[in-house]
């Protein structure tokens, strides 16, 4: 399967990779809340860092330590959990949940040897395009300064 | 005339209170006509950045 | 409000005002004058290409002012509907100067500026009128200088100032030197209680500014002092008074109660000195800040007037549209069919407008539930979706503005390479209806089982997708969007090459998660079409009457042994004096006359069941009913031994006194059989303490409508208040005409409250009077306690247990969300009315019921419901009965079921549950699945991700 790709997509992969270390980030968005925040963002042409790439959740209470624990084990160098704010939640108390859960997800990931900050919870809802531009350029910079992840492919060569 | 005239209920004002009022009209499947003298809906709540007391959004 | 814009039952008139009705309730006709927007509605896209083209620059309303917009523009981002519009008074064109730059950029020719206004005639059976609130613009109040220093800014400007997508992207500035303000100060009552010709309250401003102090420094954290001059803070609203007793906390936030007399600015630096004088010392005072923000008035709309001739229906002294007096309904205006909802009647916060939007909504639909449009649903042969995935990709341009960043041409060839991709189409605007029915055919041509579309949001346009396929017959849960336009093209502009790669990997994840995707069908349940109303005060029996007035089965029922709850100890009602005992006659008499059935003396035993479908056993019968309204009420705080309440007969409370004028049949009121020469009330009993930290909203109205019944038989008035928060129609005229006939308000520290001793047969009542700056000591005859509303136990925690809906951190019953649902509850068809929900008057209470009633019948008027699929499932293979899910399921939707002897598995309700995923995320053994988001679909997502690497 993996032979058959294109080299378009190639191309463009290979010439970054030389350049710098790139991070290989996942951000979690919620429906609600921070996936429209995203999206008000966009619709004011905020400018961001394109270095991570977005999976959608009805609720931040649905990402569970299993995704988070996958997503570093293949080699993932960040992981950003989103939300909406306390009192916002469209299920109440689901991001409540959500960070009891993600308690729990940080002492395994804690286990896996990775540093803390690695792993983030964040508020954003759908007026705050700005928040959620400003919170990628930040995490990207961040894990970028912490370098690849040891248990990536890059981590491990170096 | 034999077409039966279907009679709904029409809505001056497109703010919060207008929206919710016709949107609550169609879900019980009442025709409803919404006049807003403005090009978009919204009224002043659209132009609140957050309200209180939850802080949330307001569009 | 994009719900609005996509409802097939509403029909959108924007850029329209009525010019003409005639007719009367159930049969209007109505003239709609159409203003042309020179854009066609089903051709623009919104993608702003005109906007960019446009030589014309003017302020832009929606920002106040603050910021630009062209002549073509569309008002703000989220815009309903999305098309552009020509402003002719701006646009060269119209001075006979040809640029049609905007017609040339349109690459979809959608402007035309050839079209003259339109007028529609529509037949209706009633109307509401929601025309909202302008705001006073104070450029004529020299005293304030707004009009000579930039560095004043009204509410309404500063709030646009705070919006990240405002003006200032959210940044708070100075304007004459867009710097960091280290000092702002907001100024209350702008244009009102007095001034301007407004007697009355604007309502929101108080709230507004004290959320607006928090927001700035939020926004910039260099602010150093925030100071807020009041009169009276009114935070009387449901956790209003814990959201401001917070603000207090903050050291920076500092509130100051007195009026500036004027403001001034330094011609040099700009800054403005505020002029006041000390409430404390009584010394005039010099305030500087960098910036003032006026609370600016809420005015009637500019439109009210002319509306008001058109419609033939009366407006009030205050200019904004009258309510109806005899039945204190406030929802409906002095012509029957036409009903008035949220600002239209006089100013209101959004809880009570969206409220209000609903309970008039519950009134029209009386005149017009003969016309209900019919459940109509075509038969579609579904496609057969099984085998291997055949998944087709579809790429949209959206004109440039996708198309214009992202390399489409390599994107669509890469895409050709993924694994089970049969078909990829690129196409210039995929949702044009076009483009959709040659969807629909590659559907069919390519024998598709999976839609995978990488265009604009799925927010706004997975829905229109969905039924694409569905209309087919393709499960429209085989579908999935990418987004590579508001997430992708429009935010990585600057790095085309960045930003195709992205997209290329999103859209290689939603392949993935395709090959995963189930068809899902959405289960039917069937209503039954009767409401129970639980208590029969004013709530209760409004909702009952509202609901039968629309034809539904309602049954009331009450504990006690007489319907009219509070109502029947009441003298007369605000806002316009009807007396209690009229009005509940006069209710109780078109209960009668109604299809209600009533049950007194009855209690409910058990509540099963869900929306829909709820089993409910009373002590009288067991119903079986679609939905629940609950108005069961509050209860007055009982003093005890407070103030000597207990102690002594002539300490009284609020009700007390109603009680004692309910009886003067329009005679003096006598306390222990004389007439007082003097009496005093105390304020906040029993509210907005530790123990009960809310406002209870209705006390201040009462005592100054009390004061003033007493000022009627000569007896002398001191009002010991903390803040009076006359709120409500005609509270705030009611407070200046105690002011005038010599009531005394004596304003008492939050800390230090009045000491009520024995003096001979009367009270001597001790005080430090605050303006005054000094103890006040007063012989009076009697003593009122303006006593609080509280939560009515044990009731209120029955309620709860029974109905599974969870109580605020004030008491009260919690509504589903303040604004955007302040009658539904987080149970759905369980629906709430009156003070059970919060302290509300008789008036604001029935103008909620009609509200509960609204949302009831738009359930109960339906046979069947359809459930979202879209929920969590149990394998119950897997499941160990471990209760996780159920523990942590805010909706109550799991619950454990022995499928054997001993054996324990949960199973999910399907009409309880959300489809949030939380408890498939907390499950243990994984033995729930979150339909559409499964572990599956998240995990291809996933692996795919970091596999191909970025």
């Amino acid at each position: 399967m993996t032979e058959k790709k294109t080299t378009a997509k190639k191309k463009t992969a290979k010439k970054t990779e030389k350049q710098k270390f790139v991070p290989k980030i996942v951000a979690f968005a919620c429906n609600w809340c921070s996936y429209a925040g995203a999206d008000n963002a966009g619709v004011n042409r905020i400018q961001y860092s394109p270095h991570f790439r977005v999976i959608r959740t009805m609720c931040s209470g649905r990402v569970k330590p299993a995704f988070v624990l996958k997503a570093f084990e293949m080699g993932a160098d960040g992981v950003l959990v989103s939300g909406c704010h306390f009192g916002d939640c469209h299920y109440i108390f689901g991001n409540y949940r959500a960070v009891e859960l993600f308690e729990k997800t940080k002492k395994l990931v804690h286990l896996l040897g990775l540093e803390d900050e690695r792993l983030r919870l964040e508020w954003v809802s759908a007026a705050e395009g700005i928040r959620w531009a400003e919170l990628i350029n930040e995490f990207v910079d961040q894990i970028t300064r912490l370098g690849p992840s040891p248990l990536s492919e890059n981590g491990k060569k170096s | 005339m034999t077409e039966t005239e279907t009679k709904g209920v029409l809505v001056i004002g497109g703010g919060i209170a207008g929206i919710q009022a016709a949107l609550d009209l169609a879900n019980s499947r009442v025709k409803v006509y919404m006049v807003e003298k403005a090009p978009s809906l919204g009224g002043r709540m659209a132009q609140l950045d957050k309200t209180f007391p939850t802080m949330d959004c307001s569009i | 409000m994009m719900d609005v814009g996509r409802h097939p039952n509403i029909e959108l008139y924007t850029y329209s005002e009525v010019t003409h009705v005639e007719g009367k309730a159930g049969d209007f006709r109505v003239t709609v004058r159409r203003h042309p927007r020179y854009v066609d509605e089903d051709l623009c896209t919104g993608c702003g290409q005109c906007s960019d083209a446009c030589p014309i620059v003017v302020p832009n309303e929606f920002d106040a002012g603050l910021g630009a917009r062209r002549a073509i523009y569309s008002p703000f981002s989220q815009a309903v509907p999305n098309t552009f519009v020509i402003d002719r008074e701006s646009c060269l064109n119209d001075d006979f100067l040809v640029c049609e730059n905007c017609r040339k950029a349109c690459e979809r020719d959608a402007i035309n500026y050839d079209v003259a206004p339109q007028d529609v005639t529509i037949s209706v059976g009633s109307l509401i009128v929601a025309t909202g609130i302008d705001v006073f613009d104070p450029y004529t109040m020299k005293t304030y200088g707004y009009s000579v220093s930039q560095n004043i800014l009204t509410g309404l400007e500063f709030e646009r100032m705070l919006n990240a997508s405002g003006p200032t992207q959210g940044h708070v500035l100075r304007p004459t030197d867009r710097r960091v303000p280290k000092k702002i100060a907001f100024v209350q009552c702008v244009g009102v209680r007095g001034e301007n010709d407004c007697q009355y309250c604007s309502l929101f401003c108080c709230m507004n500014s004290v959320k607006d102090a928090l927001l700035a420094k939020d926004h910039a954290p260099e602010i150093e002092e925030i100071t807020i001059f009041y009169s009276d803070i009114r935070a009387f609203g449901k956790g209003y008074e814990s959201f401001y007793n917070r603000t207090k906390e903050r050291d920076y936030i500092k509130y100051f109660k007195g009026k500036p007399s004027k403001i001034v600015e330094d011609p040099a630096s700009h800054d403005l000195t505020i002029y006041v004088e000390d409430t404390l010392t009584g010394k005039p005072m010099e305030v500087v800040s960098d910036m003032v923000i006026l609370a600016s008035a809420g005015l009637p709309s500019s439109d009210t007037l002319k509306l008001a001739d058109v419609l033939g229906i009366e407006l009030g002294q205050d200019g904004f549209f009258k309510t109806e007096k005899e039945n204190a309904q406030l929802l409906r205006s002095t012509k029957e069919g036409i009903f008035l909802c949220g600002c239209a009647s006089g100013p209101e916060d959004i809880p009570d407008s969206v409220a209000q939007g609903s309970g008039a909504a519950a009134g029209a639909e009386k005149y017009v539930a003969d016309f209900r449009l019919p459940e109509t649903e075509e038969e579609i042969t579904p496609i057969d979706v099984g085998g291997p995935p055949r998944i087709g990709v579809f790429l949209c341009h959206c004109g440039i503005n996708i198309a214009g960043v992202l390399d489409i041409e390599t994107m669509e060839e890469y895409v050709r390479s993924l694994p089970n991709v049969v078909h990829v189409q690129n196409d210039l605007f995929l949702c044009s209806d076009g483009s959709q029915k040659l969807l629909q055919e590659m559907i069919k041509e390519h024998r598709l089982n999976r839609v995978v579309s990488a265009a604009c949001t799925p927010r706004t346009h997975e829905p229109i997708f969905q039924e694409t396929c569905a209309r087919i017959g393709l499960n429209p849960y085989l579908f999935e969007m990418v987004n590579v336009r508001d997430q992708c093209s429009w935010v990585h502009s600057q790095e085309p090459l960045l930003a195709t790669q992205r997209a290329m990997d999103q859209i290689r994840m939603a392949v993935a998660r395709a090959q995963w995707l189930e068809p899902l069908e959405q289960k039917e349940i069937s209503v039954e079409g009767s409401v129970l109303v639980i208590g029969g005060g004013p709530a209760g029996i409004q909702s009952a009457l509202d609901l039968d007035a629309q034809g539904f089965p309602v049954t009331l029922v009450e504990k006690e042994k007489e319907l009219g709850g509070r109502l029947r100890f009441l003298d007369r009602l605000l806002p316009e004096n009807v007396p209690a005992v009229d009005l509940l006659q006069r209710k109780l008499a078109q209960l009668k006359a109604s299809g209600v059935r009533v049950f007194t003396e009855t209690e409910i035993k058990e509540v099963g069941g869900f929306v829909g479908n709820f089993e409910v056993s009373t002590t009288k019968e067991t119903l079986k009913v679609g939905s629940i309204i609950l108005a069961s009420g509050s209860d007055v705080y009982d003093p005890k031994d407070e103030y000597d309440y207990e102690k002594y007969s002539n300490v009284l409370t609020n009700m007390d006194l109603e009680g004692i004028f309910a009886q003067t049949d329009g005679g003096e009121a006598l306390i222990n059989g004389t007439k007082p020469k003097r009496v005093a009330f105390i304020q906040c009993v029993g509210s907005r303490n530790e123990d009960n930290p809310h406002c209870s909203r209705i006390c201040c109205p009462t005592t100054v409508k009390q004061a003033l019944r007493f000022r009627e038989q000569g007896t002398d008035v001191a009002v010991f208040y903390r803040d009076m928060r006359t709120v409500g129609h005609g509270a705030e005229e009611q407070y200046r005409a105690a002011r005038g006939v010599g009531v005394v308000f004596i304003r008492y520290p939050d800390d230090q409250k009045p000491v009520v001793t024995k003096s001979g047969k009367g009270l001597r009542i001790q005080a430090f009077g605050t303006m005054l700056n000094d103890t006040v000591n007063m012989e009076v005859d009697a003593v009122i306690l303006a006593a609080g509303m509280v939560p009515k136990e044990p009731d209120t925690n029955t309620f709860k247990e029974m109905l599974k809906v969870p109580r605020s951190p004030d008491g009260f019953m919690m509504e589903r969300h303040p604004k955007l649902g302040p009658v539904e509850t987080t149970t759905d068809g369980i629906f709430l009315a009156g003070c059970v929900q919060s302290p509300k008057s008789a008036a604001e209470s029935m103008a909620q019921a009609s509200a509960a009633a609204g949302k009831a019948a738009s359930l109960v008027c339906r046979e069947r419901i359809k459930l979202d699929p879209t929920i969590c499932r149990v394998n119950e293979a897997l499941c160990r009965g471990c209760r996780t899910c159920v523990s942590i399921c805010d909706f109550h939707a799991p619950e454990l079921v022995e499928t054997s002897p001993g054996i324990f598995v949960a199973r999910i309700n399907e009409a309880l549950c959300k489809g949030c995923g939380t408890c498939a995320a907390w499950c243990p053994t994984e033995a729930i699945a979150a339909q559409h988001f499964t572990d599956q679909q998240i995990e291809a997502m996933l692996e795919t991700m970091l596999e191909e690497g970025l």
